[in-house]
């Protein structure tokens, strides 16, 4: 019988958005804040989500690892929402014989998936990608919202990984998920919960007993008490990183974004605990560190990464709030485009495959039947790097956009489009994120980032636009 | 590809009636347009013509918020009262009615036919400010171009911003076209703006689309258009002063800009512009007066550079001097063209020959331009993607 070694974190990668708002705006606003200690949040741009920062997380991820994305034998995706999100991650990766997990409905999917990441590379004996990522949304108003960040981490796990999971206690009530939508779209929490101290007790004592004080204990939410072998609460030797205090909460995101910024931070030969529980589940894990992985866990690093700050209003905005009493429809009236049509242009628009000419060798991006540089219909897929210059710009004022672009550009304003010249040679239209206009010249440099496009037909639209280099 | 044959035999073929409808906002609905533009071009014929002369009809649509999308050339003719006649909507986003003429003039100077009529009609204001949203664009590349936020102010600024910077043109520059055209659209009883307006408020106005303020950008309009055309011999019996379509030319080009090798020279333009002075025996130099597609003012500035009425990035310049004003060198626009008369999209091809049947003929009144024996019209469609170009004259050779 042949044999691998056992599965461990090999990377990581973290993505926080890039806009923050002051807890110190809410008293003025509602009256009141909720969230003691958190003292700004990332906000979400109106065209990030929880499927986009979870594919910026991956692809740091998978690029750090240096491994083959086709050798991804599973990409599993966890959020709080209801929305899907493997399928698009393993899509922007490459990780194109994965198969797809999507854990959601929970804030502890994030634990969850990771235990199940870890199972799989133990079972197949090949690499999965675990991703995390929330944009947890209650309603205005509601005090729940008060603390609601955004963000993700992802992991990828392997034959001789660097962080093993000795192992991994969990336990259930039947009872409502943590958080369900309710029929405008916000979360909510369910009525009726157990005792989550309860249910973290269970879960614990299904693991063997921790030998030595561990590294780092990561609760989540952070005040929860975990158990020790005395009875006493567990502390770690090293505190936990108080990235609710500069991020708000992430949701699903939180416990696996403590998870990264203490793998980052953590010393090799080291032990640690991840523990969560809520109304309905908890998990506890233990894991053991050998060396920190590959990429970035630090997400207070990332945090520091040019933050823009921004009012609570437009916060709001940005989160697609007053969507409804614009009153701009999400069903097409005229000319648009098709859902399969959409889906046929995927690889280019999340991998920037483009197609190389069997006949002439020119790069044909976006692809098309026919070469247009010499007729030839024979191509070999090849993936852009992603890198470009501005070659042609605008800024499209208030009334410019097309329907599909109304929305938001009638909750968030102005936005940037150019004609990037791809470092490969190809030339695309497409949008600036995260725009600074001042930014915006022809030649500037750019990199291709994975965002929302627009919504259609229930369906949410992603596609490459690129970032201004600073 | 796509250079006709110059020297494959064709018939003479000419103008011989005109008309346009009021263009605007109009409370009617398209029908009632299409039929005003129809009569008006019959009872232009100096010696009469009967709607049951038209041997063939050519109407040009990009079909505006899909009201009657399918068959709209019969609908168009059988309510002008013309119910029978071969009729097709012709379709070439902007282009649409250009193209019409192009294929009225195919058909006549093949021998097919005697005696056809090309029009256009656009209905563009009758829509909700959202349902209009949907519909903006549509001839873009829907794929690429609209999903990157971009309907055409925006592809001709980002055209404008290559301009800018390969030649140094500036904003002033821009905004000199639409002086220019909204000063002789004053003039115009029939555009949509009738008013003057100056460089300062061109250049102050609410910005569309960077550089564009909304004075660089043409309204949405209803309005529709038609011409009459004829065999030499037939043309002879109905009027003396026919206007001699001596070349047409057209070409085609990617949709999106970001596939084409320049964003300052519309290709299009290039060969079709060659194509029908190569027909014609003419050169740019011989035009007096020039009907371009000024959608945008940028587009005109490309336009009177890739048809050869100056070096390419001398537009600006060349503009700002009064090269094209109604006295200058080439009238350009003396209609006051699609920024000050109106762009009802498929009408506009049908209605800048119109302009120049009427310049030729000299009966446009305040606007006329002196001296104008020989006319050009160039009708683009989308940011480039289709192009024709008529060259008229007065003589019919030479």
């Amino acid at each position: 019988m042949s044999h691998k070694p056992s599965p461990g974190i090999l990377a990581m990668g973290v993505a926080v958005p890039r806009l923050r708002v002051a807890g110190s705006e809410y008293p003025q606003a509602w009256g009141h804040y909720a969230a003691r200690g958190v003292e700004e949040k990332a906000v979400p741009a109106f065209d990030e989500d929880a499927v986009t920062l979870a594919a910026e997380a991956a692809l740091k991820a998978v690029e750090a690892s240096g491994i083959d994305p086709a050798e991804i034998g599973l990409v599993a995706f966890a959020t709080s929402g209801a929305d899907p999100g493997a399928a698009v991650v393993a899509e922007v990766v490459g990780a194109r014989f994965a198969r797809l997990l999507d854990v959601t409905g929970r804030m502890t999917a994030g634990l969850a998936a990771l235990v199940a990441g870890f199972d799989s590379s133990e079972a197949v004996r090949n690499h999965t990608l675990v991703v995390a990522a929330d944009v947890p949304r209650a309603a205005p108003g509601d005090a729940a919202e008060h603390p609601e960040g955004a963000g993700a981490a992802a992991f990828l796990i392997g034959p001789g990984g660097h962080v093993a999971l000795h192992a991994a206690g969990a336990a259930a009530k039947h009872e409502p998920a943590d958080r369900v939508m309710d029929g405008r779209g916000f979360f909510r929490s369910p009525e009726v919960g157990a005792d989550r101290d309860a249910l973290l007790a269970q879960a614990s004592s299904t693991i063997p007993a921790q030998a030595v004080r561990p590294d780092f204990v990561l609760r989540f939410p952070g005040d929860l008490a975990v158990p020790g072998p005395d009875g006493k609460p567990l502390e770690g030797v090293r505190a936990q990183p108080d990235l609710r205090k500069r991020m708000g909460e992430a949701g699903a995101a939180q416990p696996l974004l403590l998870l990264a910024q203490a793998l980052n931070d953590a010393a090799p030969g080291t032990e640690g605990l991840l523990v969560g529980a809520t109304a309905s589940t908890a998990q506890v894990l233990r894991l053991g560190v050998l060396r920190k992985p590959q990429g970035t866990g630090d997400v207070l690093g990332a945090l520091a990464v040019a933050p823009k700050r921004i009012s609570l209003l437009r916060a709001m905005q940005e989160r697609g709030h007053f969507a409804f009493e614009t009153g701009i429809p999400e069903e097409p009236m005229g000319a648009y485009v098709s859902l399969p049509a959409f889906a046929e242009t995927l690889p280019a628009r999340l991998r920037l495959l483009a197609d190389r000419c069997a006949g002439c060798g020119s790069l044909q991006y976006p692809p098309r039947p026919a070469c247009a540089e010499c007729g030839g219909r024979e191509f070999a897929p090849e993936r852009l790097s992603g890198r470009g210059t501005v070659y042609a710009c605008t800024i499209i004022g208030r009334g410019g956009a097309p329907s599909e672009f109304a929305l938001q550009q009638a909750l968030t304003g102005e936005y940037g489009v150019a004609v990037v010249e791809l470092a490969e040679g190809p030339r695309v239209a497409a949008q600036i994120a995260d725009l600074d206009p001042a930014a915006l010249k022809i030649g500037a440099p750019l990199q291709a980032v994975v965002r929302r496009l627009y919504r259609q037909q229930g369906v949410t639209r992603y596609g490459v636009k690129f970032r201004v280099l600073a | 590809m796509g250079v006709s044959h110059p020297h494959r035999p064709m018939r003479d073929v000419a103008i011989v009636g005109a008309g346009l409808s009021t263009f605007g906002e109009r409370p009617e609905s398209a029908k009632h347009l299409f039929n005003e533009a129809v009569l008006e071009a019959l009872g232009s014929v100096d010696r009469g013509l009967a709607l049951k002369d038209l041997e063939e009809a050519y109407v040009g649509s990009l079909g505006f918020g899909g009201g009657q999308l399918g068959n709209l050339a019969a609908y168009m003719m059988e309510q002008a009262g013309a119910a029978g006649v071969p009729a097709r909507r012709v379709e070439n986003a902007c282009a649409s009615s250009g193209f019409a003429l192009r294929d009225a003039y195919l058909a006549v100077a093949s021998g097919a036919c005697d005696v056809a009529i090309a029009g256009g009609i656009e209905k563009m204001n009758d829509l909700t400010g959202i349902h209009k949203r949907f519909w903006l664009g549509v001839s873009g590349d829907t794929e690429w171009e609209r999903l990157a936020g971009l309907t055409f102010p925006g592809v001709y600024a980002m055209m404008a911003s290559r301009h800018f910077h390969e030649y140094g043109t500036t904003r002033e520059h821009l905004a000199h076209v639409a002086v220019k055209n909204h000063a002789i659209g004053a003039k115009n009883p029939k555009a949509q703006f009738r008013r003057e307006i100056t460089l300062e408020k061109a250049l102050a106005g609410p910005v569309v689309a960077q550089p564009f303020t909304v004075f660089d950008c043409c309204s949405t309009t209803d309005g529709a258009s038609a011409v009459i055309i004829a065999s030499a011999e037939k043309a002879r019996q109905l009027t003396d002063t026919p206007v001699w379509i001596r070349g047409s030319g057209a070409a085609t080009d990617y949709l999106a800009v970001h596939d084409r090798k320049s964003l300052t020279r519309l290709d299009a333009t290039v060969k079709a512009g060659r194509t029908a002075f190569g027909r014609a025996g003419l050169t740019p130099r011989d035009v007096k007066v020039a009907e371009v597609h000024d959608c945008f003012t940028i587009a005109e500035l490309l336009a009177v550079e890739d048809l050869g009425f100056t070096e390419k990035g001398q537009g600006g310049p060349f503009t700002a001097s009064g090269a094209t004003s109604r006295t200058g060198q080439v009238a350009v626009n003396p209609s006051g063209g699609l920024k000050a008369k109106g762009h009802p999209l498929g009408a506009t091809g049908t209605a800048q020959a119109v302009e120049v049947f009427l310049q030729l003929r000299g009966q446009a009144g305040a606007r006329q331009v002196q001296g104008a024996e020989t006319g050009l019209t160039h009708n683009v469609g989308g940011s480039g993607a289709t192009c024709v170009v008529h060259v008229y004259s007065r003589s019919v050779s030479g």
